[in-house]
C-alpha cells in the first residue's frame, strides 16, 4: 500500500512521542508499536476516526511512558540493592562516609549561618552601616562620637540618607510586679528607619519624638509583661519612676544593636548632652539608594577632614564606615572562618573517600561491564544501572546524613553557651544541605560512572584477559588513589592541627590564674535611678546601708562593691605629674569600696588598700595594678606619685595590687587604676563572699534590698565562678566543634587509608605470594606495607602541616597565649595522625603477612 | 545457606489477570499472532468495544514475555503473506494454563452470580 504524506507525518509524530519511553523499551517495541498504529489508521475509513485513533494512541503513550520508566527504575534499584547487599562492607562505609560528611557540614553551617546572616532581619541591610570615629589620639579605630559631631555629619553628608545615634542605659521597671532592671536603648528618632524594621504592633518613633516619654518594647518584654496582648500598646510603663507610653512592639527577630535589649526609648538629649564634646554615642547610618559603601566612606573621610580643619577637637579624627553585616559578624568571623574551613575539609575528605572507593570498585567492575556490553547491553543501559547504584548510595547516605545532622544540631544547641540558647530554634539550612548533597552526588556520578563508562567502551577481550592484575590499567587509577589519600591526610592534618591548637588554648585559658578567688562569691548589679536618688550623697548613703545589711546576713563573710567586678572597665588616656605629654595607652578607672580587694582576695603588693578616711574630701588617692606600675614606672617606685585623667584632679598612688583577669581570661591584663568610693556611685556591682553555697543567700539578699527600697531590683545575680565560666563558654564551644571535626577528619581519613591499603594488598596478593614462595619472609612483606604507609602518611602530614602553618595566621585571634606554630600542638597533631596511619595499616598488613603462597598461586 | 526454591511459578500465582492481559492470552489461544492481529482479534470478539492502543498492547506483551506466559517466535508462521518486520507471539504451556485457570475462575464467578440471581434473564443460557 502506498504511503501517503499524512501517514508519514503521523508516523513521525508518533515516533517522536516514543522518545518519552526508556531507550531500551523503545528499541525493543518502538518499531512494532508504530506498525500497529499505522495498521489501525489504515483500518479507519474517515479522517475524523483516524484523528481520534491517533490522539488516543498519543494519550496512551503519555500515560504509559512514565510507568515504563518506573519499572526500569524499580528493576535497577532492586539490582543495585542486591549488589550493595552483596558488597555490604563497601556499602556501609560509603553510606556512612557520605552521611558523616553531610551531617557535619550542614549542621555546623546552619549554626554558622544563624550566627552570621540571620541576625540581620532588616530590609536592605546592605544599605546600613556603622559610623565609627577613628581616634588615633586614643589608639582606637572604632570610637563612639559626640552629639555635636553627629549634627555636623548630618549637615555635611549628601550621600547618607539618615544618621541615627544611640546609647545604652539601664532602667528600673516598676509598677508591674516585682521591680525589674531593664536594658534600654536610647536612640534618636531615625533609628528604626535606619535599620529598616517594622513593628509587630503599634508604631515606632516619629521624627518629632526625640524628647517624648514613649517606649517601644522588645518582643520578649511584651510577652513577659503583657502576655503578647495587643492592648499593651497605649498602656504606660514606669521606667526609673517616669511614666512612658508604649507605642509599639518590635518583631522577635529584631536584635539590634544586641540580643538582650528590653526596650527602646527616644534619646532625650539634655542641654549638656547637646553641647558636650564627650564621646558617648554609637552611630548607624543608612545610605541613599544606589550609593556604595566606598562612595559613602569617601564622602565621610572628606567630611571628617573638613571638620578637623574647622574644629580643633576634631583634629586628627577620621571616620570609618563599616557595613552592618560585617559589624555584627566581626566577633564571630575568625571562629566561623575556621569552622567553615574545617567543614569544607571534612566534606572534601568524605568525598575523596567515596571517590577512592568508587574508583577501586569501578576498576574491579570493568570486567563485568565489558562482558555485559559485549553480551548486548547498550552502553546507556549499563551506565544507567551504575548511575542508579551511585544515586542509591547517595540517597541512603544523604537521608542518613540529614537525620544525623538534625541530631547533631540538637547536640550543638545543648552544649552551646547560654548566650547562644536561641540556637535551639535553628534548623538544618536548606541551601547548604543541597550543596552538601550535590557535592557528594557529583562525586558519586563522576567516580562511580566514569570508569565504567570507559570500560563499557573498552575491548572486552583485552579487559577480561588482563584479569585482576590489569585491574589497574590500574597504574593510573592506583596513582590517582595515592594522590587522593595523600590529600586526605593533608586535609586531616590541617583540621586536627586547628583542633589541637584550639584545645591547647582552651586548656591554657582554663588554667590561667585569675588573680582573685571566684569560689564562694556572689555578685549582683544595683542601679540607682537618678530620678529617685538625685544627688551623689543620697546614692552613697543607699549603697552604704545596703552593704552594711549584706555584711550582717548569716553566711556572708564579706561584702564590697565596685563599678565593675567582671568585664571591661572604662579607660582613658592620662597624665603623669612631671611628664609633659599625656600617656596615650589607656588606663582603666573603677571606683571601689575599701573592702573590694579583701573580698575578692586580691593580694596587695605594696602600700595600702583604701580606708574610710579616703572618703573625706581630702587628698585624692588611687591604687594601680602591677602591670600599670611596671609599664609606667618601670624604674621607680609608683607609691606617692600623682596622675590625672584631666583637669586638676591629681590622684596620689597609695597602693599596688596584683594583676587580675577581671576583663576575661581571654583578654590580656590591662593597665588599671582604682579610686575610692568618693565619686558618684550610680550603678555598682556588689560582691559577697560566702561561707557556704553562694546561691543559698540569694533570697535573703533580695529581702534586704526590698526592705531598703521596695522598688529597687537586683540584676544579674550569679556566682562569680559561673560568670567566669560564661566568659570562656564561646571558646569551649568553638573548641568542641573543632574537636568534633578533628575526630571526624581522623575517622574518615583512617577509613580512606585503610581501604586503599586493603585494596592494594588484594591487588598485590600475587606478588606477595611469589615473594613469599621464593624465600621472602612475612617481615619483608610487612616492610613493603610499612614503606607505603610511611610515604603516604609522611607526605600527607608534611603537606598538611605546611598548609596549617600557612593558614594559622588567620587563626591567631582564636588562640590564647600560644603561637600558631606552637610546637607542642603540632607534635600532638603529628602523633595523632601517625597513630591513625598505623592503626589503619594494621589490618591490611596482617592480611598481607598471612598470605598463603601455595593457595594464591594455585588459584591463579 | 541457599534458599529452597520451587520448580517454577504456579498458574494461580498470576490470578486474577487484568482484563487486557486476559484478552491478549485468549487471542493467542487458537493461533500465533503478531501485534496488530491481536488487536484486531480483540476488537472483533468484543464487537469493537475494546480497542487497545499500541502502548497498552505492548506494555501487556512486555509483561507477558517477562513472566514467560508468551514467547516470541523465531520464524514467521506465514512468510508468504506477511510483512517480514512483524514479530509473532505464542502462548507458552504456562501461559495456556494461566489462561485456563483464569477462565475457570471467571466461570465460577459467573455461576455464583447466576445462583444469586444477579445475571439478567436474557443472558442466562
Amino acid at each position: 500500500m502506498p504511503v501517503t504524506r499524512a501517514e508519514r507525518r503521523t508516523r513521525r509524530l508518533f515516533e517522536a512521542a516514543l522518545h518519552l519511553y526508556p531507550a531500551s523499551y523503545r528499541d525493543e517495541y518502538g518499531r512494532e508499536m508504530t506498525l500497529v498504529l499505522v495498521d489501525r489508521l489504515r483500518g479507519e475509513h474517515t479522517a475524523v476516526a483516524r484523528v481520534a485513533v491517533f490522539l488516543s494512541a498519543m494519550a496512551a503513550v503519555l500515560a504509559d511512558a512514565p510507568k515504563q520508566h518506573a519499572l526500569v527504575l524499580a528493576r535497577d534499584l532492586r539490582l543495585a540493592f542486591r549488589l550493595l547487599q552483596r558488597e555490604r562492607w563497601f556499602a556501609t562505609v560509603a553510606i556512612g562516609t557520605v552521611a558523616i560528611g553531610i551531617a557535619l557540614s550542614t549542621a555546623v553551617f546552619s549554626v554558622g549561618k544563624a550566627l552570621l546572616v540571620d541576625t540581620l532581619p532588616y530590609r536592605e541591610a546592605d544599605r546600613a552601616a556603622m559610623v565609627w570615629v577613628i581616634n588615633p589620639r586614643q589608639g582606637i579605630d572604632r570610637d563612639v562620637t559626640s552629639y555635636p559631631r553627629l549634627l555636623a555629619w548630618r549637615a555635611h553628608s549628601q550621600l547618607i540618607d539618615a544618621f541615627a545615634a544611640y546609647a545604652y542605659r539601664r532602667a528600673v521597671l516598676t509598677g508591674s510586679g516585682d521591680p525589674e532592671q531593664l536594658r534600654v536603648l536610647r536612640a534618636t528618632p531615625e533609628f528604626f528607619h535606619v535599620v529598616a524594621t517594622e513593628p509587630v504592633a503599634g508604631r515606632l518613633f516619629a521624627a518629632t519624638e526625640e524628647q517624648a516619654a514613649v517606649v517601644v518594647l522588645s518582643h520578649g518584654l511584651w510577652q513577659r509583661k503583657f502576655g503578647g496582648q495587643m492592648s499593651a500598646v497605649g498602656q504606660t510603663l514606669r521606667l526609673d519612676s517616669v511614666p512612658h507610653t508604649i507605642i509599639g512592639v518590635l518583631p522577635q527577630s529584631f536584635q539590634f544593636p544586641d540580643r538582650d535589649l528590653d526596650a527602646w526609648v527616644p534619646l532625650q538629649p539634655s542641654a549638656d548632652d547637646r553641647s558636650s564634646e564627650a564621646f558617648w554615642l554609637e552611630t548607624v547610618a543608612r545610605l541613599k539608594p544606589g550609593v556604595s559603601l566606598a562612595q559613602a566612606q569617601q564622602e565621610m573621610t572628606a567630611v571628617a577632614a573638613r571638620l578637623g580643619a574647622e574644629r580643633p577637637k576634631d583634629r586628627e579624627l577620621g571616620v570609618a564606615l563599616v557595613g552592618l553585616r560585617d559589624e555584627i559578624a566581626a566577633p564571630f568571623k575568625p571562629a566561623l572562618v575556621m569552622l567553615t574551613a574545617a567543614v569544607i575539609g571534612v566534606l572534601v575528605i568524605a568525598c575523596v573517600n567515596v571517590a577512592g572507593m568508587l574508583t577501586a570498585r569501578g576498576t574491579a567492575r570493568r570486567r563485568e561491564v565489558a562482558i555485559r556490553t559485549a553480551l548486548g547491553a547498550s552502553r546507556r543501559r549499563v551506565v544507567r544501572q551504575l548511575l542508579t547504584e551511585a544515586v542509591m548510595l547517595f540517597v541512603l547516605g544523604g537521608a542518613l546524613g540529614v537525620a544525623l545532622g538534625s541530631v547533631l544540631l540538637r547536640l550543638l544547641a545543648s552544649v552551646a553557651p547560654a548566650t547562644l540558647s536561641w540556637l535551639r530554634d535553628v534548623s538544618l539550612d536548606g541551601p547548604m544541605l543541597a550543596v552538601a548533597l550535590g557535592m557528594s552526588a557529583l562525586t558519586g556520578v563522576l567516580f562511580g560512572v566514569l570508569p565504567s563508562w570507559k570500560a563499557a567502551g573498552a575491548d572486552v577481550v583485552e579487559v577480561v584477559a588482563s584479569g585482576v592484575k590489569g585491574a589497574g590499567r590500574g597504574a593510573l587509577s592506583q596513582r590517582f588513589r595515592w594522590v587522593l589519600v595523600v590529600s586526605q591526610i593533608a586535609i586531616a592534618t590541617m583540621v586536627v592541627s586547628g583542633a589541637s591548637l584550639s584545645l591547647t588554648s582552651l586548656i591554657r585559658a582554663q588554667c590561667v590564674g585569675l588573680g582573685f578567688e571566684p569560689d564562694h562569691a556572689l555578685s549582683a548589679r544595683v542601679e540607682l535611678p537618678r530620678t529617685k536618688y538625685p544627688d551623689a550623697a543620697a546614692r552613697r548613703e543607699c549603697f552604704d546601708r545596703l552593704l552594711e545589711r549584706m555584711r550582717a546576713l548569716p553566711g556572708v563573710t564579706g561584702a564590697a562593691a565596685g563599678s565593675l567586678v567582671l568585664g571591661r572597665s572604662s579607660s582613658s588616656s592620662f597624665t603623669i605629674e612631671g611628664r609633659p605629654e599625656p600617656i596615650q595607652q589607656p588606663l582603666t578607672f573603677d571606683i571601689i569600696t575599701p573592702d573590694f580587694f579583701r573580698v575578692l582576695q586580691v593580694p596587695l603588693l605594696r602600700g595600702r588598700f583604701f580606708s574610710d578616711r579616703d572618703r573625706a574630701d581630702g587628698e585624692l588617692v588611687a591604687i594601680i595594678n602591677e602591670t600599670a606600675a611596671k609599664t609606667h614606672w618601670p624604674n621607680a617606685d609608683p607609691l606617692g606619685k600623682r596622675f590625672t585623667f584631666g583637669g586638676d584632679r591629681w590622684m596620689t598612688i597609695v597602693g599596688i595590687v596584683a594583676d587580675t583577669r577581671r576583663a576575661g581570661v581571654d583578654n590580656p591584663v590591662r593597665t588599671e587604676s582604682y579610686q575610692p568610693y568618693t565619686q558618684d556611685p550610680r550603678s555598682m556591682t556588689v560582691v559577697l563572699r560566702t561561707a557556704g553555697e553562694p546561691t543559698a543567700i540569694v533570697p535573703a539578699l533580695r529581702t534586704v534590698v526590698r526592705e531598703l527600697d521596695p522598688e529597687q531590683p537586683l540584676a544579674r545575680i550569679a556566682p562569680l565562678d559561673e560568670l567566669i565560666g560564661n566568659q570562656t563558654a564561646a571558646r569551649r564551644f568553638n573548641t568542641w566543634l573543632l574537636a568534633a571535626f578533628g575526630g571526624a577528619a581522623i575517622v574518615l581519613s583512617a577509613i580512606g587509608l585503610y581501604s586503599l591499603l586493603a585494596y592494594l594488598v588484594a591487588l598485590r596478593r600475587h606478588e606477595m605470594a611469589v615473594r613469599l614462595a621464593i624465600g621472602g619472609t612475612p617481615t619483608h612483606v610487612l616492610g613493603l606495607i610499612v614503606r607505603h604507609v610511611s610515604w603516604v602518611a609522611g607526605i600527607g602530614i608534611c603537606v598538611g602541616l605546611a598548609g596549617s602553618l600557612a593558614a594559622a595566621q588567620s587563626m591567631r585571634s582564636l588562640l590564647f597565649e600560644i603561637e600558631p606554630w606552637d610546637p607542642r600542638s603540632q607534635l600532638i597533631t603529628v602523633a595523632v595522625l601517625g597513630a591513625v596511619a598505623i592503626a589503619a595499616a594494621w589490618g591490611p598488613a596482617r592480611r598481607a603477612m598471612r598470605v598463603d603462597p601455595a593457595g594464591v598461586l594455585r588459584g591463579e | 545457606m541457599p534458599r529452597l526454591r520451587r520448580e517454577g511459578p504456579e498458574p494461580d500465582d498470576f490470578l486474577p489477570l487484568p482484563r487486557d492481559t486476559f484478552d491478549v492470552l485468549v487471542s493467542l489461544a487458537d493461533r500465533d499472532r503478531h501485534g496488530y492481529a491481536i488487536l484486531q482479534d480483540i476488537a472483533e470478539r468484543t464487537d469493537g468495544r475494546i480497542r487497545l492502543s499500541p502502548s497498552t498492547l505492548y506494555a501487556v506483551i512486555k509483561r507477558l514475555l517477562e513472566s514467560e506466559l508468551i514467547e516470541e517466535l523465531s520464524e514467521r508462521p506465514d512468510p508468504a503473506h506477511d510483512d517480514e518486520r512483524r514479530r509473532y507471539y505464542r502462548l507458552t504451556p504456562l501461559g495456556r494454563r494461566v489462561a485456563e485457570s483464569e477462565a475457570a475462575r471467571l466461570t465460577r464467578l459467573l455461576a455464583d452470580a447466576k445462583a444469586s440471581g444477579l445475571v439478567p434473564r436474557r443472558l442466562r443460557r
